[in-house]
Order: C-alpha cells, then structure tokens, then sequence
C-alpha cells in the first residue's frame, strides 16, 4: 500500500504571464491550475500554476 | 521379500510394476478423479489473495475518505451517514422497451448526482468550502466503487467455492489482475482526491482552461461556465465544468442553451476529451477526428449529438489518449505537456473549418478537479 503512494512525484509548474519563465516545484496543499503562486524573479510580477502533474518517483 | 517383489521383472521391462502403479497410475487416476477439485483448490487459493488485497484497497478507501470528512468537521453521526452512503444504490430505467429510455436515464442519473450532492452538502459543515465538498463527494463516489467491486467478487468467490465450480473459478481468476489494476488506480485516485490534484480525464477541461485564462467566465449550466474569445476575426465559445472543484458540469445543457441562444449559426463544435488507448499506443497521442468525444453512460452523447444534428453543425473531436487507470489517477507528466499540442491542434480546426467573422464552440470534456478557469 505504501508503494502504492511513493511511486511518483507530484509537482507543479509555474509560468509567468510577461516573460515565460518556468519554475518547477513540488506540489502544495491547495494548489490548482491557473492559481497564482509566487513571483517572477526577472518580471516581478505573480506567476500563475500552469501545471499539475505527476512524475517517476526520484529518491 | 518386499524389495525382491519391488524389483521382479516383468516381462522385457525391467522397471518394477508396484513402482509403476504408484509413480504412473495412482497419480493417473488421482488427477481423473479429483483434478478439477484440486484446480478449482488452486485457483481459490489464487482468487482469495486478490480478494484480501481488494478488501485491502476498500478498507483504505473507506477510512480514507472518513478521516477526511471527519477532518473537515463532520459529526459522528455525518460520519455514520457517509458510511451507508458507500452502499447507495442507484437502480437503472427498465430497458424493455427503448423508446425513450435516454430521458429516463438522464432523469435517474440527476436525481441521483443531486441526492449524493445535497447529503453530502448536509453532512459537512455549512462553512465548508465547494471544494471540500466535491472532494468528499468524489471520494464517496470512489469509496462506492471499490466497495462495488470488492463485494462482487467476493460473491463469484464464495459461489464458486460453494460450488467447486472451476469455471466460475477460472473466469474470475482471468478477470482479477484487471480489476485489481483498476482498483489499485482508484486508491491512488482518493490521494489526487484529497488533495484536489487533476486527474488524467481533466486534460479536456485543462486545455479550454488555458484558452479561456484571460477572459471573462460566466455560468452558463448547473457547475459549467463559458467564455467568449475572439481568434483571428472568429467568436469562440468556450465550455468547461467550474473548477478548481471536481465536477464534469453539464456541457450537454451548456451547448443546448448555447446552440438555443447567440451560437444557432456556429459554423462547428469541437470537443475534447481523454480517450482511452489500446495497448501499445502512447500515453498522451493526440489524435483528431468526428463525432461527440464524451463518454460516461451516453446520456450527454445523445443529447449533444441530437443537439448538433439539429442544427447541422459539425463535431469535431480531439482527443488525448491514456488508459482507464491514467484517466482516475493523478494527470501524468506526458498528459499533462500535450496540452499545448491539443491547443495548436483546436486552433487549426477553427481557422480551417471556420469562415472569417464565424462562431465556434469548444468544450472542454472531463473531470475538473484541481482546474480552475
């Protein structure tokens, strides 16, 4: 049941609106699509989750 | 004596006749005798594995989906409420006479999407949030299922068992790494649940997100909103069940009243929506084609398709392939990244298949959850 759980990593990615910088993190309690999350080091601006997904499990 | 009767030659062979009997004959007979028993032994042997690994799943289904309504503030007697519903029951129209039969469905399957809803709203508390109460729904949704799947088998198994009947046996034995697939998929399913992660069916929903980002949302169905965008002189019409919560919506009643409404002279109507693969296709291939790309019972199907033969328009399909284990569980990475594909590949019919100044309706076919708009 475990492995069941352990297989894969989920993540979000983060886009920004201005320039397209992509920021890939690991995914938050209350994350959603189009949620806006963080800011754009070079913009400054909030980038918004373009991207929930699941990935491999990487130790 | 014993070993010179052992070994006493017989005839040109000179392999002892006792030992002949008992390594050849007696096993012979044995196997004629009791071999569909001893196989129907093994097999149960077999079947009783995978059905403690099935009630496994249900059970950590259940409890998952208890803690989680009870984390969220329910009473114990919600508690004690939210475990009958696991056993609801929904009783399919009588089918003996067709006619008719998709209005009687559509009827059934309502009252029972409102009844589930409403008893789930009433259990949680009033502060609770939509999202809160969609995952609870889904997760009784799934929690039901398992519990379907497990009580189901373990009838075959007992029947066959009190039967010794190996056919019975053999026929759930081929069937069970499936099922057990599929439950292994809905377990892994009340984690995205919980968490309000999309699911691989959410590709649709996830695509029309992305096109309808920047404009404005209104609701146009019970749960389903639309957009308006304008494309290189083309008006599209957007469609997907709201979000971030999980929902499919009613796209069906959405086109109607859209069809029925500004959008009578569409010039075509695409859809988009996961698919499932045959074994060996790639997880993610977007295909393109015709027809109302929907699935569920059919209801929606016949009404969209009713719907677009009406007015003459037509159906353009998109669709994502994944499998039935994909399409429950957390969106895949491969999913996921052919949304812009999917995009490209919406954009292209609309400038092919529609003239200049003409309308489009797109609509995003799927779960929402943990996709808003």
């Amino acid at each position: 049941m475990e492995e069941l759980e352990r297989r894969e990593n989920i993540v979000s990615i983060e886009e920004c609106p201005r320039c397209g910088l992509k920021n890939k993190r690991k995914f938050q309690q209350g994350d959603y699509v189009l949620k806006q999350s963080g800011k754009c080091p070079k913009c400054n601006i909030p980038m918004y989750i373009k991207l929930i997904y699941a990935e491999p499990f990487k130790p | 004596m014993i070993m010179a009767l052992l070994w006493l030659p017989f005839g040109d062979n000179q392999f002892p006749p006792i030992l002949q009997l008992v390594i050849i004959w007696i096993p012979f007979i044995i196997l004629i005798v009791y071999g569909q028993k001893i196989q129907a032994w093994t097999i149960l042997g077999e079947v009783s594995r995978y059905l403690n690994k099935l009630k496994m799943f249900r059970d950590k289904a259940r409890v998952t989906m208890l803690n989680y309504v009870q984390k969220k503030g329910t009473t114990a007697e919600g508690r004690a409420r939210f475990e009958e519903l696991i056993e609801f029951v929904t009783i399919l129209p009588v089918d003996l006479d067709p006619v008719g039969i998709v209005k009687k469905l559509d009827h059934v399957l309502t009252t029972q999407d409102i009844q589930l809803k409403e008893e789930v709203a009433r259990l949680l508390p009033r502060d609770s949030t939509e999202i809160e109460r969609s995952c609870a729904l889904n997760m009784v949704e799934v929690a039901a299922a398992l519990n379907s799947i497990y009580k189901v088998v373990r009838h075959f198994y007992i029947l066959g068992k009190k039967s010794s009947n190996v056919y019975i046996l053999a026929q759930l034995q081929m069937i069970l790494p499936t099922l057990l697939r599929q439950a292994e998929a809905l377990v892994s399913a009340m984690k995205a649940l919980e968490e309000g992660q999309p699911l691989g069916d959410g590709v649709g929903p996830l695509v029309v997100s992305h096109l309808m980002k920047d404009v404005k949302k209104v609701k146009i169905a019970r749960e389903t909103v639309m957009a308006e965008l304008e494309y290189k002189g083309r008006k599209l019409a957007l469609i997907k069940a709201e979000g971030p919560q999980g929902s499919v919506g009613k796209v069906d009643e959405a086109l109607i009243n859209l069809l029925n409404g500004h959008y009578s002279d569409a010039s075509t109507i695409i859809m988009i929506d996961a698919a499932l693969k045959l074994e060996g296709e790639k997880t993610g291939e977007v295909a393109e084609g015709i027809g109302a790309a929907i699935g569920g019972l059919g209801v929606e199907k016949f009404k969209i398709e009713e719907i677009a033969h009406k007015y003459g328009i037509p159906l353009y399909a998109i669709i994502i392939k994944e499998s039935i284990i994909e399409a429950i569980s957390i969106m895949k990475k491969e999913i996921a990244e052919s949304v812009d594909e999917v995009k490209e590949a919406v954009l292209r019919i609309v400038e092919n298949k529609v003239p200049y100044g003409g309308k489009a309706i797109i609509i995003g076919v799927g779960n929402t959850l943990g996709i808003s708009q």
